[in-house]
């Protein structure tokens, strides 16, 4: 039985196709998939030097996304965020929903961001602000250092001397 | 864009193929209602006719492969996510939405249709009594896709693809061996982030195959590509799922020929 394994050169359907039309293959030999293929062709045919389509991959934003930046500039990240779990809504989130709600009281952007923030530091649903923060009670990995150096005790010191004359 | 100029082109054979069916149906209830029932007007049936009528071809979705998925499916399995912009094949550009701060997102729609289109293909195969042959290279998935596909009741390679498996079979397993009649890859791309072997040797043996996508993969030589997320163990167990429903489907319909 003939076969084509030119695998650059159209796609299967027409290299079996011409197999079949020369009579190189007889239709009894007809593959399974020919019947099949010629009823649901795919949308896009297979082709091995198909040029790549000249389409520009435009970013994803949405207009939240400002509001989002400036929440996270002034109150930082809760560090740990489950994607899975979609019962508990995040600060952010929360934030969010309370400026969609306060939204037609005010026109000015930033005004309204400090009153919805203000509303949201005395329900305490947000983390305080981390400008706010002094720099020992901070998270950061420098102030986490400095704490501890003031923290650690002074090392005893040891006299070889001593240890060794004592019995 | 290509991809839109081919679904919007002349494709509609499914779509005439039933009206014929109807409208042929229609004349054959006028003629029960006009004259008495008669014995010799069901006879009038031509065989040829019935098994045009019967044909699972002539139908858009014989087997009802839409019902298996919905989009939210897709969605909470993770596979509209894609891998970076940096990553990304010039091939995969029309089935990617967008990019959200450098990580590529998948239009789901255009992944849903194709992931019918392959569903459906499957099934028919599935139906003809054709081997269909899942092959996966990443480890973490190897018993996934083992599992389904003894569960379809086809065949599996989820290991180390040897190179002469479909070119030189004869040789490697001593004897008359019948290749798979459609391959279906679970990722297209080995643990050296190159084309998996059997995409091209597929190709090569005229053997149609179905491939997951991811937007680091080539589509060009797959006939059935489904662009999506082929790295979270969610999204793979949805495909293996999907495929061996499918199969399934197509094994538990009765065969009118025997092939």
């Amino acid at each position: 039985m003939a076969s084509s394994r030119l695998e650059r050169i159209g796609n299967i359907y027409s290299r079996v196709r011409g197999l079949l039309r020369s009579g190189a293959m007889k239709p009894e030999d007809k593959p399974i998939w020919y019947e099949v293929y010629e009823a649901f062709p795919p949308k896009v045919e297979p082709q091995y030097g198909r040029k790549a389509s000249e389409i520009t991959i435009h970013p994803i934003f949405y207009p939240e996304d400002i509001v989002r930046a400036k929440f996270y500039e002034r109150f930082g990240s809760p560090g740990l965020i489950s994607l899975a779990n979609n019962e508990y809504p995040t600060p952010c989130q929360k934030f969010l929903d309370r400026y969609k709600e306060m939204e037609k009281d005010f026109s000015d952007e930033n005004e309204l961001f400090e009153a919805v923030a203000k509303v949201m530091e005395e329900e305490k649903s947000v983390p305080e602000s981390v400008s706010s923060n002094q720099p020992d009670s901070g998270t950061s990995m420098a102030s986490m250092f400095s704490s501890a150096v003031s923290k650690s005790q002074p090392q005893p010191k040891i006299n070889v001397g001593d240890l060794l004359t004592e019995k | 864009m290509e991809y839109e100029a081919a679904v919007k082109g002349p494709l509609k054979l499914k779509g005439t193929a039933n009206k014929d069916i109807q409208k042929k149906l229609k004349k054959k209830n006028k003629e029960k209602n006009a004259a008495s029932l008669k014995v010799d007007q069901l006879a009038d049936i031509k065989e040829s006719e019935l098994k045009e009528i019967s044909d699972p071809l002539k139908f858009p979705d014989y087997f009802g492969v839409r019902k298996l998925f919905r989009i939210k499916d897709l969605f909470d399995a993770r596979i509209h996510y894609g891998h970076k912009d940096g990553t990304l094949d010039p091939n995969m550009k029309p089935y990617i939405f967008g990019s959200r701060l450098g990580h590529l997102i998948f239009d789901l729609d255009k992944t849903a249709e194709m992931l019918q289109d392959a569903l459906n293909f499957t099934a028919h195969i599935a139906y003809r009594g054709g081997i269909i042959l899942f092959v996966s290279h990443c480890p973490q998935h190897t018993l996934t896709v083992e599992n389904a596909a003894k569960q379809a009741g086809e065949y599996a390679h989820a290991r180390e693809w040897d190179f002469h498996i479909f070119t030189n079979s004869e040789k490697v397993y001593n004897g008359v061996t019948r290749l798979p009649d459609l391959v279906i890859l679970l990722s297209t791309l080995n643990p050296q982030m190159q084309e998996h072997t059997a995409v091209k040797d597929a190709a090569k043996m005229c053997i149609p195959t179905i491939g997951i996508v991811d937007s680091n993969s080539n589509p060009n030589l797959i006939t059935y590509p489904i662009p999506g997320n082929d790295d979270s163990p969610a999204a793979v167990q949805l495909y293996c799922n999907l495929f061996r429903d499918a199969i399934l489907l197509g094994k538990s319909k009765k065969p009118v020929e025997v092939y």
